[in-house]
């Protein structure tokens, strides 16, 4: 397919077939949380269902994920690796500090936050914050990996 | 670890892409080998001295 190696091709169709699969999963998803919140018996039903389909839409990313990952070369695999081990336990170590900070001054963040969010939001948001320095820290790590190998 | 990855290409007349293409590796790869920056593992350094038909000395010197 126009020339491209296939590591090339296997990338196109992880992260195509993944976004594909989370559009697809979220429009169920939002299907049935909407039937969920219409009829109050279906509540429980639409949880397992939404959380069944999240479970599904993983399996399809990892599993288009190891198909790329088995055809990508050994530096590659290195460069990821080792950026996933440095990049995310510093994202992790900068998460720990704001962890530390959070509970240390509940009051002065609940007064920051003046209800805008909701426990399960704010949950949410706790989560979000771990992985999204996790993701920074293994791309700039990443980056970092190849700039030293040119 | 040194290497003569860059002189056994140009002797070839191959591009980094075109060693990239037979080793089954991205170019990138090669040239963080020719580079000396990153050391193949024992599997790709056989296949890289077999491309070349010769030892694997002789394509890789310790520098220790």
């Amino acid at each position: 397919m126009f020339g491209l190696s296939v590591a090339h091709r296997r990338l196109i169709w992880f992260v195509g077939g993944s976004l594909a699969a989370a559009c697809i999963g979220g429009v169920a998803a939002g299907f049935v949380l909407d039937l969920g919140r219409r009829l109050s018996a279906f509540e429980t039903p639409a949880v397992l269902a939404i959380g069944l389909t999240m479970t599904a839409v993983m399996a399809v990313v990892m599993g288009l994920n190891l198909r790329w990952w088995r055809a990508v070369d050994e530096a590659t695999r290195e460069a990821h690796k080792w950026s996933w081990y440095w990049g995310g336990t510093t994202g992790l170590c900068v998460g720990a500090v704001l962890f530390v900070l959070v509970n240390s001054f509940p009051r002065a963040v609940d007064a920051a936050l003046d209800g805008a969010l909701s426990p399960a939001h704010a949950l949410m948001a706790g989560m979000a914050v771990l992985a999204v320095l996790q993701v920074v820290g293994y791309a700039l790590f990443w980056g970092g990996w190849w700039l030293a190998r040119r | 670890m040194k290497n003569r990855l860059k002189v056994l290409r140009a002797e070839r007349d191959w591009s980094q892409a075109d060693l990239a293409q037979r080793l089954d590796v991205s170019r990138q790869t090669i040239n963080a080998l020719e580079t000396g920056k990153y050391d193949p593992s024992l599997p790709l350094a056989f296949r890289i001295a077999r491309l070349f038909g010769h030892p694997i000395e002789a394509v890789f010197q310790d520098e220790a």
